[in-house]
């Protein structure tokens, strides 16, 4: 396990008990109640372990993170914590809300889920502004959605967790006035502590870039690694936008061992061109203003998998279709349609800014295809724009590479 | 003293807390309007008009952030009325973003009635 890893794993589990006790100190001022909140440890846990201790009801709040987390992790509450904080909410009566904590029905916290997203929606803002003053590196975090129910029988289909998959469980009891304490808990599954490929800074002009190389002995330069691949951020399932693909992983391993076996072809013909001979000169652009769907549409009437983010020729940013998968609900799926809310549908309406990589990594038009492959490989991108000048004048896909390789082998 | 507020919000459970919220701030309106998007309130808006609005960012069909640049830009409608955004995203950028498409103002939540009292009062005369 990495290092960087092991640190962002303890800070986010110290950092979860001050998230929790800044949700208690938030509803405690919204609502005029005493909320508490004491910690109750940190665990491995699996889906089984957890079904033993939520054994009735569970509201989950599915959080997607950016940043130095990244991926989605969940909020676990049971059935008095769902009963309870809407119960407040809402301004139940005392004795409904005691009834309600013991023997509440699914179809009853079914009757509050409006008021349970709500309660995530608070819970992931006290949780963002925490780690937004307390971890380096931090992006944001955003409620993706709510689930309230039995989340652990389809646990892979709902939370998205196989059974037999091991995660960090840091569990919690919050008292609210002189109601009886309710569970909760955040689960941290491994992949979130993954530090995903970072975007490397805008590519040099050629002749620096040339410059820049006279420097590194040429032995060196051959036996220089490229940084290894690290495993992909667990992500939501993929949307109604296809063609998922993961930032980095054993694609990257292959690219790396074609630029390998590429340095030592003599002969390749097709990886000695440039990057502007198997360039796409038409990239699709957007606003970053624009929204996901916007994107989805203008992607698919284009059939293109990546678009640039900006005015035409400055790239802002990059989203993918791995992008758009990632941002937009899981219920937007046909399969879990009957789940739906507005909440859902309002992930379409997520703005490009907030969701594309940037800054963007370019080449130049006389990077040499190699180059690109060695590039890809070292970032894990599977799409670099082209630019000369600093103006955009087209993009490379990891497709138009494997083009260029098959067109390399028929010769 | 501004006598009209709108709330939108697509959630019917926050709009109620927004409402109970503004009621415990001590602030009093004589009419009250909801709205579920951005969409549905300029609809409103261009036959019905409020001096203030309290605004979601993150809503269905048109968000918080596209409904100010639509009537500040625009529709150029409701020159008079204050928009006041609401959100528990709180990130620098978005409240200079949404002030400078010609919000009044920015509430995070959580909110109290103190909160609503200190970011509303300046606009109800």
């Amino acid at each position: 396990m990495e290092a960087g890893h092991t640190e962002t794993k303890t800070l986010s589990l110290e950092l979860a008990a001050q998230a929790f006790e800044a949700f208690c100190d938030d509803i405690s001022g919204m609502f005029g109640v005493d909320m508490k909140c004491e910690p109750k440890g940190v665990s491995k846990e699996t889906v089984k372990g957890l079904s033993k201790k939520y054994k009735k009801l569970a509201a989950v709040n599915f959080v997607k993170s950016s940043g130095a987390l990244n991926g989605v992790f969940n909020l676990v509450f049971d059935q008095g914590g769902i009963f309870t904080l809407a119960g407040i909410i809402v301004m139940l009566p005392k004795q409904k809300i005691t009834n309600d904590i013991k023997r509440g029905s699914a179809k009853e916290a079914e009757e509050l889920k409006d008021t349970i997203k709500e309660v995530g929606n608070l819970l992931v803002g006290s949780w963002d502004r925490v780690f937004r003053e307390e971890m380096q590196g931090h992006g944001h975090f955003v409620q993706s959605n709510t689930f309230i129910g039995n989340p652990w029988e389809k646990s892979q289909e709902i939370i998205n967790i196989c059974e037999t998959e091991e995660f960090a469980f840091a569990a919690f009891e919050i008292k609210v006035d002189e109601y009886p304490a309710f569970s909760c808990g955040v689960i941290f599954p491994e992949s979130v502590f993954v530090t995903p490929p970072q975007p490397q800074p805008q590519a040099q002009p050629q002749a620096a870039e040339e410059e820049k190389k006279e420097e590194i002995p040429a032995v060196e330069k051959e036996e220089a690694k490229p940084s290894q691949p690290v495993e992909t951020a667990r992500q939501e399932p993929p949307q109604p936008v296809e063609n998922k693909e993961p930032a980095a992983g054993p694609v990257s391993e292959t690219i790396q061992k074609m630029v390998t076996e590429a340095q030592t072809k003599e002969d390749s013909v097709s990886l000695k061109a440039s990057a502007k001979d198997i360039m796409q000169t038409n990239p699709v652009w957007a606003n970053g203003d624009e929204s996901v769907q916007q994107a989805m549409q203008k992607m698919k009437q284009a059939s293109v998998s990546y678009i640039l983010i900006g005015n035409q020729q400055n790239a802002e940013g990059i989203v993918s279709t791995y992008d758009l998968a990632s941002a937009v609900s899981i219920y937007l799926k046909p399969a879990f349609a009957k789940w739906k809310t507005p909440t859902d549908e309002a992930t379409l309406q997520i703005r490009l800014k907030w969701i594309m990589t940037k800054p963007v990594t370019t080449v130049t038009a006389d990077t040499s295809i190699t180059e690109v492959m060695q590039k890809m490989a070292d970032t894990g991108l599977h799409c670099i724009p082209v630019a000369e000048n600093g103006k955009i004048i087209g993009l490379i896909t990891m497709f138009d590479v494997f083009k260029a390789i098959l067109a390399n082998a028929k010769e | 003293m501004a006598k009209s507020l709108m709330i939108v919000d697509d959630s019917a459970t926050m709009r109620k807390i927004i409402m109970r919220t503004v009621r415990m701030s001590g602030l009093e309106f004589e009419r009250t309007e909801e709205a579920g998007n951005g969409a549905e309130a300029i609809e409103k808006l261009k036959t019905s008009p409020v001096d203030l609005v309290l605004c979601d960012v993150n809503m269905p069909e048109m968000g918080g952030l596209e409904m100010v640049k639509k009537i500040r830009t625009e529709l150029k409608i409701c020159e008079g009325t204050k928009i006041i955004m609401v959100s528990t995203e709180s990130s620098q950028e978005l409240i200079d973003g949404v002030i400078a498409d010609g919000a009044n103002g920015f509430i995070t939540k959580p909110f109290t009635p103190e909160k609503f009292q200190e970011k509303l009062t300046p606009f109800m005369n």
